[in-house]
């Protein structure tokens, strides 16, 4: 993986993308677990989001460039002997669990997570999700089946806690200013004086708030706050990380940048996690999820990794369009097909065509399609 | 990082900063805070003290002061408990050192320590400020002059009787009919008056002189009443010069009395009374009560009411008690804060490894514990102290047990968490009251004619000294194996 990012910086360079490689150059610092690379890879970080390597020009001025070099150097000196090895974070078997009040049961479900994997759980709201996630972070007892937190050995709930961070979806308040939680969260997990304020400064740099850290919780949005919240757990460094609908609230560039961003930390070697997230998003979710896991009136209904081992029987696309149903079953005569309407889109299915064919057939038809996407391996066909 | 927090100095600010950095549980704790804010609230109330017009002659309105104080002090624990709700290390699941608890404990009965003690301040100053308006010898050598001029004043008016007692004096004497009074101990047989070898040696040393008419017989004399001031003796503890008695003023002025210029002696006398007088309305004595005199008074009263003397006793009293409260009961006055300090330190601690509802709940199960047992004392008219006793045992073993059991099990419930609060907070308590239990059956069998063993007392007091410590560090010893490793299963279990 180090490779890669020292492979994927200069791409971004090059492609004037300098936002994210500043953003992975500071992933690569945190890899190297070297304290003064990260302060100066933060330093480096602060100084863009200042302007002061841009001048007048659009383009960055030099020294911006040989900074970034010379960090990347660094780095790679560093990890040229590290190896990123996947470990097994916690196996689940068929636990289920139902309330003493009402009539909601969450059926046996099995999942497992492994370091550096993302796992999905998408469903409506009310079908299991929170539980399912309450369960396996310990928050709830499940009545049947077994978890094992695979790095622990005979675990209390103290130590799985401390293994596992949960992220409900209403975080509770934080009082005080938001930078002295984070120097308090780094400082119990054991990181003291100037290992705190390296590493708190990075970390507000890395998910990009510094600029609110010496606001109170009062005047962040519902975004900022998660991320506050995400950056106070990855301070105290879990094994896992489960999010309860972190993308709930959030504006879809929001959505997007706090993805990538789990994304790219369940791949820090310096400490690799697992994530377990929730959400109703689910294009988002597939996107960054090596495993989806849809829940239904408590039962899961789709459990595959999104590439490797779902054989699927149809074809489903959706799209968008001002043409008619007609005049798509026109355009799809050949293809035996069965065309929905739903909430503006079309879902289109067959077991006749593949989705290059389908949406070959559409536009050699000239049927104005605003919008394509192929769901065949995602959830999203379930709806 | 510049903090907004009012009334703090800069080095506040950079402690702050250091213990964030580095000592989160200390600075989680807030302790540095509080006895900031302690020690700002006490230099406040010293100075308010101090401003605040005070006549040292004055009752003493230290109790409005302190009742004011123990008020404020109490909602700065509340203010303090509300701020400990925002950082927690514990509830955060983070890195617990093995003597977290105990480093705690101690840290939360310290800053508690300083929020109970502003309420001994007003008393202090209260005492500070009489000692500077009149030295020890000052009011010494004014009780002399006083009595001094009363006597030269009203030398024919005196009584210059010495009151006679006679006592035969034997090995031992029998029981038939035993006075008590002021501690003396006498056989009165209704013609003669028996005391026995040990009575003897006491009259010996109290009375102020005595004739021995044979080896048996003895006359004891009492000297008249030649000091009029009512609380003089207390006035000379600390001082170097001692209040002059019945008996020495009798051998240095009644018995070779010269007369003096009245006039003048009056007029110095009544100069010193004035600087002593504080006159209070009192529903006890009316006008005529304290200044007219009535037929059939002895001199005494005459003199008393001549002088106004309960004026200048009033104020006097009223002085000495400022000027000497801290050299007695000391021990009294550590104890309320030290317990009260414990029981503030305790509450934290229990607040801070509970949750709010748990501890609320435990908060309400002692209210409703307390009713329920008063109605079982009234109805079962039973209310001596020792049913009390057993009581409060027996809810602590009931508790013990419910405690233990929810420990093994794997949810967290609301009734182990109470037991488990009303554990902890009663631990320190069992020792002692198992004690009191068993010295309460032992005064049983000697209290009704006070006829306890040699030593008993002595004894008592030192087992329940000796138990108050151990008790407390019984409490600290078992604060981190035992409760600390309770609380720390019973919060980290999923919830009920």
């Amino acid at each position: 993986m180090q490779q890669h990012i020292q492979l994927e910086i200069p791409e971004h360079l090059r492609h004037k993308d300098y936002a994210l490689a500043v953003r992975r150059l500071l992933d690569l610092s945190y890899d190297s677990g070297d304290l003064s690379l990260m302060k100066e890879a933060t330093a480096f970080s602060k100084a863009w989001n200042s302007n002061l390597y841009k001048a007048d020009a659009a383009e960055p001025i030099a020294a911006f460039f040989s900074t970034a070099e010379e960090l990347l150097a660094k780095a790679t000196a560093l990890l040229k002997n590290t190896t990123s090895t996947t470990t097994s974070l916690l196996q689940a078997v068929n636990i289920s669990k139902q309330y003493n009040r009402g009539v909601f049961k969450l059926n046996p479900i099995s999942v497992q997570i492994a370091s550096g994997n993302i796992l999905g759980v998408v469903g409506e709201n009310g079908n299991g999700k929170t539980t399912l996630l309450r369960c396996l972070s310990g928050q709830l007892l499940p009545d049947s089946g077994s978890i094992n937190y695979s790095l622990l050995q005979s675990p209390d709930y103290y130590a799985i806690k401390s293994y596992v961070a949960f992220i409900p979806q209403r975080i509770p308040r934080w009082y005080g200013m938001l930078k002295d939680n984070l120097h308090f969260s780094a400082s119990i997990a054991g990181m003291h004086g100037y290992t705190n304020e390296a590493m708190v400064e990075f970390m507000l740099e890395r998910l990009n708030l510094s600029s609110y850290a010496s606001l109170n919780w009062n005047q962040i949005s519902s975004g900022y706050r998660t991320r506050f919240e995400l950056a106070r757990i990855l301070l105290q460094k879990p094994q896992l990380l489960i999010l309860d609908e972190p993308l709930a609230n959030l504006d879809i560039k929001a959505q997007q940048t706090i993805l990538t961003d789990l994304k790219y930390m369940t791949a820090w070697t310096n400490h690799p996690m697992g994530i377990v997230l929730s959400s109703q998003q689910l294009h988002e979710v597939e996107k960054v999820a090596d495993t989806v896991l849809m829940i239904k009136n408590g039962t899961c209904i789709n459990h595959h990794t999104t590439e490797a081992d779902y054989k699927p029987e149809r074809t489903i696309i959706e799209i968008e369009t001002t043409a008619s149903r007609e005049e798509i079953a026109a355009a799809l005569n050949a293809i035996e097909a069965t065309i929905h309407f739903n909430g503006g889109f079309y879902t289109i299915s067959t077991t006749a065509a593949d989705a290059q064919q389908l949406i070959g057939s559409l536009i050699t038809n000239n049927l104005p399609v605003t919008y394509f996407r192929d769901i065949t391996h995602s959830t999203k066909r379930f709806f | 990082m510049a903090s907004k927090r009012p009334l703090t100095l800069p080095f506040i600010n950079q402690l702050d900063r250091y213990l964030l950095l580095h000592k989160p549980v200390i600075w989680t704790a807030r302790a540095h805070l509080v006895a900031w804010f302690s020690f700002l609230f006490s230099i406040v109330l010293a100075l308010l003290c101090f401003v605040v017009p005070d006549n040292p002659l004055a009752d003493s309105n230290s109790f409005v002061w302190t009742t004011l104080t123990g008020v404020l002090s109490f909602l700065g624990l509340i203010v303090w408990i509300i701020y400990l709700l925002r950082f927690n290390v514990f509830k955060r699941f983070g890195d617990n050192g093995k003597l977290d608890a105990v480093k705690n404990f101690l840290l939360f009965f310290a800053v508690a320590g300083l929020l109970v003690a502003p309420a001994y301040i007003p008393t202090a100053i209260e005492s500070a400020r009489a000692n500077a308006a009149f030295s020890n010898e000052e009011v010494v050598n004014d009780i002399n002059a006083i009595n001094i001029k009363i006597n030269q004043l009203e030398y024919d008016s005196l009584n210059h009787n010495w009151a006679k007692e006679s006592y035969i004096v034997r090995d031992s004497v029998s029981q038939r009919v035993l006075y008590r009074q002021d501690d003396d101990a006498y056989i009165d047989d209704g013609k003669t008056k028996y005391i026995d070898t040990a009575e003897l040696r006491n009259k010996l040393l109290e009375k102020d002189s005595v004739v021995r008419e044979n080896d048996s017989l003895y006359h004891f004399f009492s000297c008249p009443k030649y000091t009029y001031l009512r609380d003089q003796y207390r006035g000379d503890l600390y001082a170097k010069t001692k209040v002059k008695s019945d008996t020495v003023l009798f051998k240095e002025l009644i018995k070779n009395f010269k007369p003096v210029n009245k006039t003048a002696v009056e007029k110095e006398l009544r100069t010193l009374l004035k600087k002593y007088s504080y006159s209070t309305y009192s529903y006890y004595y009316s006008e005529t009560d304290i200044y007219t005199v009535q037929p059939n008074e002895t001199y005494y009263d005459v003199i008393n009411k001549r002088y106004n003397l309960y004026s200048a006793n009033n104020g006097l009293g009223n002085l000495i008690e400022k000027k000497y409260r801290w050299y007695t009961e000391n021990e009294s006055r550590f104890r309320v804060w030290f317990y009260l300090s414990f029981i503030f330190a305790l509450l934290v601690f229990i607040f801070r490894h509970s949750t709010v509802k748990a501890f609320l709940l435990s908060i309400l199960t002692c209210i409703v514990l307390l009713i329920l047992t008063a109605l079982l004392l009234a109805f079962s008219h039973n209310s001596n102290i020792e049913s009390i006793y057993i009581f409060c045992l027996t809810y602590y073993i009931i508790f013990f047990a419910i405690a233990l059991a929810g420990n093994s099990k794997s949810i967290r419930s609301s009734i182990t968490g109470i037991a488990l609060n009303i554990v902890t907070f009663c631990t320190f308590l069992v020792p002692i009251i198992a004690v009191q239990l068993y010295y309460e059956g032992q005064d049983k069998l000697y209290r009704h004619d006070l006829n306890y063993p040699p030593g008993y007392l002595e004894t008592k007091n030192t087992v329940e000294l000796i138990t108050e410590i151990g008790s407390i560090l019984l409490f600290l010893i078992l604060l981190q194996p035992v409760f600390k490793r309770f609380y720390r299963s019973w919060f980290a279990k999923p919830e009920e």
